[in-house]
This record gives structure tokens, C-alpha cells and sequence, in this order.
């Protein structure tokens, strides 16, 4: 109960009516002026001159120990009856000292965790409203709202609560994100600290304290206790380290630590981490493998789920093995040509978003190829020296009664001496294969290659016996590393043809290959312990690439060692990104067994061939699988009218502002990058004319890290945050910093226990120091 | 013999019966004690030989009786003339302080009247007593007949002034001054509660008539510590008529103390300028501090003659 006055509002109005006892003192100093004792005085002269000489001094000593005697009761009775300032009081300012708060919000994907009716994400926003409640408008507080998730948002600085609930009612959901918890603490450190009015504002961090958040402080705080032995480079290392910023923060704040996942019952979440084909796109009508792999926290040995293919859904069940872990398998055929849309899904838990994956797998009817045969034995491409080539890419090759149309390459076969006379068009072809070429020709083949590569197309290069290196040096070399070839070639080969009536000794001290980039699509079928043998045939001749001076491979920027000689690690193999498109340089003779046994052996030739142009054939890899925020981009050789992207769940942007122009040849759309769901996205672009529009998916999921839901406990926060000045709250914000009931906010019933108290002292003081108290 | 010597203390000795007595035991237990000195003076006229005792002049040593002897003896002489003593005691209202208690101010002074009387006329020297308040109200001339102590007895025994009387010390000195015509000691016993002015203008007219003036001013332990067991108020009522306070002692100590003691001092310094002896006396202390006082003053004035 509490009745409303102008300045003061008090709970217990009727225990201020104690305050009358301020009659007591007063009553009582009447009453001791009637009591005393008479005594006859000789020396009266005297008493009387020391009277006259303190009268003033005593009546103000008097006086202010009267006040003082009156004001204890007062300021007691006050104290019971509990006033506060109410909120329309000008003394609203004395009640409790300003409150500036930080409310640094963890939005990252594991907060969406369910956790009673909602998510973990919804009851830190609950809590930040509950703290918000517990601020004060006309005590002048302020409130800070920054999130966090991989990038860190300031969306509020010392802000007003109007403004403050704006900002929190525009936090739909967490973000598909890992958080970056060190780029939080650095915005707050760097900016938001210096922003507040208070020297020591209170930060709130809002968290599920996920375990890989921390995996950094947990790093930090070991080394700490490792560099113990010196102080300085620990020190240096720590204000670097996540428990660095923390150490920090605990010291320019109260830093409260909020953990909204303590004491929640143990994590039984699935996800699904990878979702992947066997190969990089799909032929119609050929078979792939698709795997999906699914991690499992919690006690489940059996799952289940479901591939939706396109259209068509397949029901899947799995077992976890000891650590938890599935690979579910499933073989597919793709019957239709165009962008396929692939998702895996298992049952739906506590955290929704991670139980599927997606993937955009490209299907095409075949792969065609161009093969520039480099010595071609009169009319039948396969007498010539790619032959051995074709019938790895295609079995059927010229093989007119063959009933099965299904082919994965479709190769054609020009000899390289007619390439300048048809000028074919690189355009049709998906790859372009030049065997052992002894030149280009440099004004018709040259521009056209040049121009077909830096559109989007692969080139792939097998040096043999018939290549004139400085021709290619002269035409395909360029110092800039603008060339087609990314080093110079050796003036001759190294090593000697293989000749059986030789004997067997050069065979004894072959050249043999190794594995330069383990994760390079080129050689992803060797990229085992078990099949990396495959690459070690024997190798007898081969082209030099050209080191510089100082004996080392200054590849260009956009090009990477693939495969390298073992002994001497001169490149072997170079992928050589050239404007949109690729090429690959393998300095061996993909033809000739007097080179290398590299023809002869099956287990080695027709996977590397096929990995090679695999890769080649695909376009833009990597550019339809994206990560949560990743930009849509695209471009295209005809100007589009207009375009669309299709979200998950249905809906879909509609945008209508096209490119004015192209670069380099393409008409590049506008990135999209509201990527902010997992799942397919599709982009149908429309095009003037006769042109038919295009349709290409994007697979957007979101980091599998974030489905590692094991997250600290007090104990493991204390651990790792020992030597951090920080205040841990379970859940939820303790009471009496949050939710204050209105009435509460102004109370000052503490602030008159210490006055009473200083009263009381000042009254002995005094009384002392009068005389009033023999010493 | 020792018990003598706790008749010096005016608690025991008030409780005694006739003045008489009371001061022949404080006499007795004064001459008994350390000071035992016969103070008989010097004088051209041997009168009798007495055994040294510490304090007594070496010049009257007798050497001879020494060489015969070994033992030290002094001479003693009839002194030629007595010595004339006049004791002034103040009974103004002042004198009755401490009321109600076991020995108020005046008994004091009486007691030491009686005794130094006693004292004075049993070595033959003149004691004559003067009661004073405004003015001298009772005088009795010195006179060295034993007879005459009585009289100085029954004087005493007046008892004090009512509290309301004055005292006013200029006309009182006067008037001594007036009555004394041969060359005397006068003593004068009083808390001086007066005008500093005036009293010293009294002195000065005493000291102008060649009397040596030994002035002892008795004052109660209460007023030179000002200290009260009570936590209260207390209304003092001046003696004298000198008007009423009510205040709590311990807030005017500190002040009231200074003032006494600049009252003292102011005193003193004007004893002293007119060559006058000046003793402040703590009554709670024993009779024989103030009667070895004067006996001292008395041997001095023989030594200068």
C-alpha cells in the first residue's frame, strides 16, 4: 500500500508516524532544565565571566545537538515507513545512483536451442527486458544493446528505453552463425566502453555459453597457466587471447555473466554436418552417390530421415557408431537436365535448423570435351595418340551401335593442325584437352582459347614429346602471370624415354609423383593413404617447369601446386586460375607409355584424368554453396530484364533494376546476401528476346560447428574465467537488479540507516567534544 | 607523640570540641613534627643551649660545646622585643563555602587563626585577630599574655557573616592600617573574592605604614578543580549575592579555571610588586603547610634584624 505525494512516497505510511518521537528529545531537554542541583558558589565571579564567554558558543552547541537528538527519531520512523521518490518527484536523483548497462546479447545459432516454450534466444531477450525494467528514466540510466553472432551489432548506445525496446523487438531469431564472441569484446572494449558516462557501467552478457565459444578462452587460460614462469609474455599473450579481453572487460565493467543453458537438462540434439555428392555434378541419367553425415549429442544409437531429391523423397534410417557419428549414403540417378536441388533431413529436435543440409548438385546431359590430338595417326582418332585418352573418357567412343546413350564425356577429337583451319567453338565444349600440342597458333586458336578460359572455361595440358617449348613459352607465357602458362617450360625434357631393349636399369631410379594439395578437387579419389599409392608409377620423362634464379617456382597468385616430383618437388601438376575459368598443366605425357607408366596404370590414369576434368567441366565451383550471409552473385553474357530469388518457405524478391553494363562480358546481378535462412535458394533470371530464362539453386547452410551444443557450466566458467573479475548468474538475472517493482526503484530507506548511523555518531562526537560526555 | 601530628588535618580537628584545644593540638602536633623548630628567634641575650635539629641556621651553632662535647648545639637568645602579629580573617558570606560540608572555608581560616595564635603567644610574640567583611567588625589588639588567647578564642568563635555579606577589602586594610600603629605582621586570611584593584590599593596603604602583610588565600579543592561527580545540570547560587546560573559544569571548565587562574596570577603579581608575601592554600591540605609558612616569614624577618 502506498499513497502518492509530491515528492515522496512512502510503503509503510504508517510507520512515519513514529516521527513524532521527535518529541522525546526536546521533552526530554525541558525536563533537564528543571532538574538540577543547586549548589551555593563562592568563586561566582569567575563562573560567571566563563559564561559570558562561552553563552553564544554553548547555546549553538546546544541547539545543533538538539536538532541532532530531534532528527534520529525522524530519520528512524522514515526509514521504517520506506519511502522512495516517486516517478514524477523532482529528488527522483537521490533515490539510487545512475545504472548504465550493456546488454551484450548472444545471437549466434546455438541460442536457438529450445529450451521450456521457447528458445534460449527468447529468454535473453526476456531478460533484457526484465533488466531494462529494472532502470530508471528519471534517474537518468541508460541502456547499450549490442549482439553478437559472427559479426558483432551495436544496435543501441546509451540509449533511452523507447529506443532500446524498439531495437529488441526488431530481434526475430538468432542468426545461422557461429559467434565470435573475441570481435564482441573488442567492439565493446574499443568503442562502447568509452562511449559511457560512467567510469564502470555494468555489462551484461547474455549467453548460452556454448563450449566452442570459448574453445579460444579455454586456450587463453591454459596459456596462461603455462607461461606463469614469465609474467610478461603471459600477460602479452593474454591481452591478445579471448580471456585477455575478458580480463579487461571484468576490470573496466561489472561484467555479469548471465548463462541462460546452466541447469538445462543434457543436450540430445542431431545434426547434420555434410551433405555432399560423389562427384562435383551429376549426367543425366548416370548414377551418384550421395552422402550425408549426421553427428549425434545424446544417447540415440538409431536415427532416421529422408533425402528429398528434386521432387522425389527417400526415407533413410542410419546407426550412430561409438562417437556418435552416421555417414548415410544414398545412390541416385538424375533423370532431368538443370540446377537439382538436394536435401537431407533428419527428425526435427531441439534445435530445429541444424537437422537438414542442402546441396545444389548441376545435372547435365554429358559432359562434351574438346580433345586437340597432338599426333594424330591419319583418320581414326583412337590410332592416334590420344586414343588411349578417348576411350578412358568414353568408353563407346565411335562406337555407333552402342544402345546405351548414357555417356559422362562425350568427347571430340580434332588433330592440332586443323584446329586453326575449323577454329572450333571452344564455347560448346566444357573442357578442352590439348595431347601433347606442339604449338598454338597464335592469331586465330590463341585469342579464341585465351577468351574461352577467361569466360569460364577449362583447359587441361599434357605435355608430351611433340611440344616445342619456346613456342609455348613465346605465346602462352606471360611475366605478369596473365598467361595461359603459369611458368616458363625448360628448354627439354628431363629424363629418358623408356626403352624395354635397354634393359631394366633406368628404370631402377624413376621420377615418381607426391601429393602437393591434399585438398584439391584434381586428385580428390587420391586423397587417402590407401589410394595416394596409386600416384606412385614410375616415371622416366618429363617437361621441366622453369624455376627462377634462386631455384624456386614463383607460381602466380592464382595458381597452386597440385601434384609435385617427390624427390625434387619441382611442380608437376599446376591449376592455373585464368580470369573465370582454369587450366591444369600436367608436365607428363598423358599419352606416351615411353615417358611414364602413367598410361598403364588404370588405377591411377582414369581417376586423375577423370578428377581433372571433372573439375574443369564445373563452373563457378564453389559459388552455389554458401554460407549463412553469403551473396548470391551472378553474371551473365545477355543483359537480364529482371530476376528472382526464391527464399525458403516460399517466399520470393522480385527485382527489376538491371545491370547498365557489362563487365569483361558478363552482366553481373546485384548481390543478394539476405542469406540469412539455411536452405535452397533459387534465382530465375529473365532475359529479352528468344532467350530462355535461367534457373540456378543455391545451397545456403549454416556453420555445423554451431550444432555443438555442449556448453560450460558455472564451474567450467569459473575455470576458465578465474582470474576475471565477474559476477555469475545462472538463467535468469538475479531479482533485486531486475524487475524492481516500480515503487521499489526510488527507495532510500538504506541511504536513512546511514544517515541515522552517521547521526548517531556525530551526535557522540559532538556531545563529546561539548563537554556533555566526561571523557 | 605521633598522633599528635593528625591534628593538623582540619577534618579531625574540626570534629574537636572547644577552639582551645583544637588549637593547642595543632600547635602541639605542628612542633612535634619535622618542623620541630622552637622558631625562638635571635636576640643579643643568650637565654638557654638546645640540641641541632636539620633546618636550624649553622651560625648559631655553638662551636665550643662541640669541641667539648661533639654535639652540635645551637643557642638560642630572648629576642629583645616580641614580635607584634595581627590576624586578619575574612567572614564575608564567601567564607561559608562549601555549605553543608564537613569544613567550610571559615573553619579553615578560624583554625588556622586559633592555631597561629596559639603558636605566636606560646613563644611570647603579641597575636592580636581582626574580623572582617565591608569592614573590620570584632578587633582584638596582639598581646603576648596567655590570657589574651582566650579572648581571640571567644572572637573566633563569632562564627561567620551571613551569606550575603560582602567583602570589600579596601576599607577593611584601611582600618587595619589605622589601628596598628607599631610596626606588625599582619596576616590576612580571606579568598580575596574582591576587585584585584582594591585589594592591592588596601595592601599598598598597609605596606605604606611599614607592616609586612602576608596575605593566605584559602580556596576549596571544588573551586580549583571545578570538578562534579554528577551527570546534570547544576544551578550555582552565588555567595555574596552574586546572582544565579544554571549550567552544566563540564561545558564551563575549561573557561571558568582560566579565569581563576588569571585571577590568582593577577594576585600575585601585585603581592609581589608591593614586596608583599602572597601563599595560596589548597584547604584540603594540612594545617602546618600554611603555619610553616608563616613561621618561616617570621624567622626571616629575625634574620634580617
Amino acid at each position: 500500500m502506498s499513497f502518492a505525494m509530491t515528492l515522496l512516497v512512502m510503503l509503510n505510511p504508517a510507520l512515519a508516524g513514529f516521527a513524532a518521537l521527535l518529541a522525546v528529545p526536546l521533552v526530554i531537554h525541558l525536563l533537564n532544565r528543571r532538574r538540577y542541583r543547586t549548589v551555593p558558589w563562592a568563586a561566582m565571579e569567575f563562573l560567571l565571566t566563563a559564561y559570558q564567554k562561552r553563552r553564544k558558543k554553548l547555546q549553538v552547541e546546544n541547539l545543533l545537538l538538539l536538532l541532532l537528538r530531534c532528527a534520529i527519531p525522524v530519520i528512524l520512523a522514515l526509514a521504517f515507513a520506506r519511502p522512495y521518490f516517486g516517478p514524477d518527484s523532482a529528488l527522483s536523483g537521490f533515490g539510487e545512483p545512475q545504472r548504465e548497462v550493456i546488454v551484450v546479447l548472444d545471437e549466434s545459432y546455438s541460442m536457438s536451442r529450445r529450451a521450456g516454450n521457447g528458445t534460449l534466444y527468447q529468454a535473453a531477450i526476456e531478460q533484457s527486458r526484465r533488466l531494462q525494467a529494472g532502470l530508471k528514466a528519471e534517474r537518468q540510466d541508460r541502456i547499450s544493446l549490442l549482439t553478437f553472432a559472427k559479426e558483432p551489432r551495436l544496435l543501441c548506445v546509451s540509449a533511452g528505453f523507447d529506443d532500446f525496446e524498439r531495437k529488441l523487438a526488431t530481434l526475430g531469431r538468432p542468426q545461422y552463425e557461429r559467434a565470435d564472441l573475441a570481435r564482441a569484446l573488442d567492439l565493446l572494449l574499443d568503442e562502447v566502453l568509452d562511449k559511457q558516462v560512467l567510469a564502470r557501467p555494468e555489462v551484461w552478457l547474455l549467453s548460452d555459453f556454448q563450449g566452442i565459444t570459448f574453445d579460444d578462452l579455454a586456450a587463453g587460460a591454459a596459456d596462461s597457466d603455462a607461461a606463469n614462469s614469465d609474467l610478461a609474455t603471459a600477460d602479452a599473450a593474454l591481452n591478445g587471447a579471448l580471456v585477455g579481453r575478458m580480463r579487461r572487460l571484468g576490470e573496466r565493467s561489472d561484467l555479469h555473466l548471465v548463462n541462460l543453458a546452466d541447469g538445462l537438462l543434457p543436450v540430445e540434439n542431431v545434426a547434420v554436418t555434410d551433405l555432399r555428392a560423389s562427384e562435383a555434378l551429376a549426367i543425366q541419367g548416370q548414377s551418384l552417390r550421395l552422402t550425408a553425415s549426421v553427428v549425434r549429442q545424446g544417447r540415440a544409437t538409431n536415427g532416421s530421415g529422408r533425402f528429398r531429391i528434386g521432387d522425389v523423397e527417400r526415407p533413410v534410417t542410419f546407426r550412430y557408431d561409438a562417437e556418435g557419428k552416421a555417414s548415410v549414403e544414398l545412390y541416385h540417378s538424375c533423370t532431368s537436365e538443370g540446377d537439382l536441388g538436394v536435401e537431407f533431413r533428419v527428425d526435427e529436435d531441439d534445435l530445429a535448423d541444424d537437422d537438414a543440409r542442402f546441396l545444389r548438385l548441376p545435372v547435365k546431359r554429358s559432359l562434351p570435351v574438346l580433345v586437340v590430338d597432338g599426333a594424330p595417326s591419319g583418320g581414326d582418332p583412337l590410332a592416334g595418340s590420344a586414343g588411349g585418352l578417348l576411350l578412358i573418357l568414353d568408353p563407346l567412343f565411335n562406337d555407333l551401335e552402342a544402345s546405351d546413350p548414357r555417356r559422362w564425356f562425350e568427347p571430340t577429337v580434332v588433330p592440332w593442325y586443323d584446329l586453326s583451319r575449323t577454329k572450333p567453338d571452344f564455347a560448346k565444349y566444357d573442357a578442352v584437352i590439348f595431347v601433347d600440342v606442339r604449338e598454338i597458333e597464335a592469331e586465330r586458336v590463341l585469342p579464341e582459347l585465351a577468351a574461352y578460359i577467361d569466360g569460364g572455361g577449362g583447359a587441361l595440358f599434357l605435355l608430351g614429346e611433340e611440344v616445342r617449348a619456346e613456342t609455348w613459352n613465346e605465346r602462352l607465357y606471360k611475366g605478369d602471370g596473365s598467361g595461359l602458362m603459369p611458368l616458363r617450360l625448360g628448354a627439354e625434357p628431363i629424363g629418358e624415354e623408356y626403352d624395354p631393349s635397354a634393359g631394366s636399369a633406368r628404370r631402377d631410379a624413376p621420377f615418381r609423383l607426391e601429393i602437393a594439395d591434399e585438398l584439391h578437387p584434381a586428385v580428390r579419389t587420391f586423397a587417402d593413404d590407401r589410394r595416394r599409392l596409386y600416384l606412385r608409377f614410375p616415371i622416366f620423362r618429363y617437361w621441366p617447369f622453369q624455376p627462377d634464379p634462386n631455384g624456386s617456382y614463383a607460381l602466380p597468385k592464382d595458381a597452386r601446386v597440385v601434384l609435385r616430383h617427390e624427390v625434387s618437388g619441382a611442380p608437376a601438376l599446376i591449376d592455373h586460375r585464368v580470369g573465370r575459368g582454369r587450366t591444369l598443366w600436367l608436365n607428363l605425357s598423358g599419352t606416351d607409355d615411353s615417358w611414364s607408366n602413367f598410361t598403364r596404370v588404370a588405377s591411377a590414369y582414369f581417376p586423375l584424368i577423370w578428377d581433372m576434368l571433372n573439375f574443369l567441366c564445373v563452373r563457378d565451383p564453389g559459388d552455389h554453396e554458401l554460407p549463412i550471409g553469403g551473396a548470391i552473385a551472378r553474371g551473365y553474357p545477355t543483359p537480364p530484364l529482371s530476376w528472382t530469388v526464391s527464399i525458403p518457405g516460399g517466399a520470393a524478391r522480385a527485382f527489376r533494376d538491371p545491370p547498365r553494363e557489362a563487365v569483361r562480358g558478363l552482366w553481373r546481378l546485384p548481390a543478394f546476401a539476405d542469406t540469412r535462412v539455411p536452405g535452397l535458394y533459387t534465382l530465375e533470371v529473365q532475359f529479352g528476346g528468344e532467350d530462355p530464362p535461367a534457373t540456378e539453386l543455391f545451397a545456403v547452410n549454416l556453420d555445423a560447428s554451431e550444432s555443438d551444443l555442449r556448453c560450460l557450466d558455472r564451474e567450467a566458467v569459473a575455470s576458465l574465467l578465474a582470474r576475471v573479475t565477474h559476477q555469475y548468474h545462472a538463467r535468469e538475472i538475479p531479482t533485486d537488479v531486475a524487475e524492481q517493482a516500480p515503487e521499489r526503484q526510488g527507495e532510500i530507506w538504506k541511504k536513512l540507516v546511514l544517515a541515522l548511523l552517521a547521526l548517531l555518531l556525530l551526535e557522540t562526537l559532538l556531545a563529546w567534544r561539548f563537554g556533555a560526555y566526561s571523557a | 607523640m605521633a598522633d599528635s601530628r593528625r591534628y593538623l588535618d582540619p577534618k579531625v580537628v574540626d570534629r574537636l570540641g572547644r577552639l582551645e584545644v583544637k588549637a593547642r593540638l595543632i600547635v602541639e602536633g605542628f612542633l612535634q613534627g619535622s618542623h620541630r623548630s622552637p622558631y625562638r628567634g635571635a636576640s643579643v641575650e643568650f637565654a638557654e643551649h638546645r640540641e641541632y635539629v636539620p633546618g636550624d641556621d649553622l651560625r648559631h651553632l655553638d662551636w665550643k660545646v662541640y669541641g667539648r662535647n661533639d654535639r652540635y648545639y645551637v643557642k638560642q637568645y630572648e629576642e629583645e622585643t616580641n614580635l607584634r602579629c595581627l590576624i586578619a580573617l575574612d567572614t564575608s558570606g564567601s567564607m561559608r563555602f562549601p555549605e553543608g560540608f564537613d569544613t567550610t572555608r571559615f573553619q579553615y581560616g578560624t583554625l588556622l587563626a586559633a592555631a597561629l595564635s596559639h603558636l605566636l603567644i606560646r613563644q611570647r610574640d603579641a597575636a592580636g585577630i581582626a574580623l572582617f567583611d565591608t569592614q573590620v567588625h570584632h578587633f582584638v589588639e596582639p598581646h603576648t599574655s596567655p590570657a589574651h588567647l582566650q579572648s581571640i578564642f571567644r572572637t573566633l568563635e563569632t562564627g561567620p557573616r551571613p551569606p550575603e555579606t560582602r567583602t570589600s577589602l579596601l576599607p577593611v586594610l584601611s582600618d587595619l592600617a589605622e589601628r596598628t600603629h607599631r610596626r606588625s605582621l599582619i596576616v590576612v586570611i580571606s579568598d580575596f573574592f574582591a576587585p584585584v584593584e582594591e585589594t592591592l590599593r588596601g595592601l599598598a596603604r598597609l605596606r605604606s605604614r611599614k607592616h609586612d602583610v602576608l596575605l593566605l588565600q584559602l580556596l576549596m579543592p571544588e573551586e580549583l578543580t571545578f570538578e562534579f561527580s554528577r551527570n546534570t545540570l547544576y544551578k550555582f547560587v552565588g555567595l555574596e549575592g552574586a546572582g544565579e546560573l544554571i549550567v552544566d559544569p563540564r561545558a564551563m571548565k575549561a573557561e571558568y579555571l582560566a579565569a581563576l587562574e588569571q585571577f590568582r596570577r593577577d594576585l600575585k603579581r601585585g603581592c609581589l610588586k608591593e614586596r608583599i608575601d602572597f601563599e595560596s592554600i589548597d584547604t584540603s591540605t594540612s594545617l602546618d603547610v600554611p603555619l610553616t609558612a608563616i613561621l618561616a616569614r617570621r624567622a626571616r624577618k629575625a634574620s634580617r634584624r
